[in-house]
């Protein structure tokens, strides 16, 4: 296999910015799109020359980015987030039951990095639960001063 | 409600929609090409593409569909050159599109110039 050989700056960041401006296209089409533009921006310079103003008439002629992008297909979108039972129960108990604060926390904490159900309630069950876990650390805290002086 | 008057640019836009692509199946009809060559088929100064750059989406949409197959041949002058083929389905495809086309255009004629 032949290596790419090396293009003037002015094609490479051009691919470069296409290869940006195709994100959020569907994966498989902006890849080939990138390789297919590289390809025939080997042959374009191949035969107007590799300086600035060939590399000027072939990025003219391949046309403005944004038009290319607009021409891809747009990536399906992601699956919403789903809601499992578990993460709106673990909210709810933080909300009401707080003297369970520090087993919810360490819980919602566990599920957040597993990376497991609904990341906005294990957030909310985070905040809720680590409340009274800081306020009681800070009573005691206070407490044992108070009894030390 | 939001009202305008469409500017050729924002016509052609909606017009190659669903064309184009037969239109590249159509100059694979005479052999297998690569890309800059066949963007060259299709008319550098054409209103069929915004620009040579919007053949590539396009392409890779209609390899995915089958319509095209693509064969890596070495060159002369630099990395292989991909070589797009138009496929029997694709065939096929142009074939029903000519067909309803030539219909749809009759008619679209027939009316503008009534």
């Amino acid at each position: 296999m032949t290596a790419t050989p090396e293009f003037p700056p002015l094609v490479e960041a051009y691919l470069a910015d296409l290869d940006r401006a195709l994100a959020g296209t569907d994966p498989r089409e902006r890849a080939e799109t990138v390789a297919a533009v590289r390809e025939h921006a080997v042959e374009s310079l191949a035969r107007h020359g590799r300086d600035d103003e060939a590399a000027r008439r072939v990025i003219g002629e391949l046309g403005p980015v944004e038009h290319i992008a607009a021409e891809a297909t747009p990536a399906p979108a992601a699956a919403p987030a789903k809601v499992e039972v578990t993460d709106v129960v673990l909210a709810a108990l933080a909300l009401l039951v707080w003297p369970l604060a520090p087993v919810l926390l360490v819980w919602a904490i566990v599920r957040l990095r597993a990376g497991v159900g609904n990341r906005a309630l294990q957030w909310t069950t985070v905040v809720l639960s680590a409340l009274p876990v800081v306020v009681g650390i800070v009573f005691t805290v206070l407490h044992v001063l108070n009894r030390a002086a | 409600m939001y009202r305008m008057v469409p500017t050729s640019d924002i016509v052609l836009t909606q017009l190659r929609k669903g064309v184009v692509e037969y239109c590249v199946l159509a100059c694979l009809r005479s052999g297998p090409a690569y890309g800059l060559e066949l963007a060259e088929r299709l008319g550098s100064d054409s209103s069929l593409l915004t620009s040579e750059g919007t053949l590539y989406p396009l392409l890779s949409r209609v390899r995915q569909q089958g319509w095209v197959t693509t064969t890596q041949v070495p060159s002369a002058v630099g990395p292989p050159r991909r070589y797009y083929e138009i496929t029997d389905e694709g065939r096929a495809a142009l074939e029903t599109f000519l067909a309803t086309w030539s219909r749809f255009t009759t008619d679209v004629r027939t009316t503008l110039e009534s």
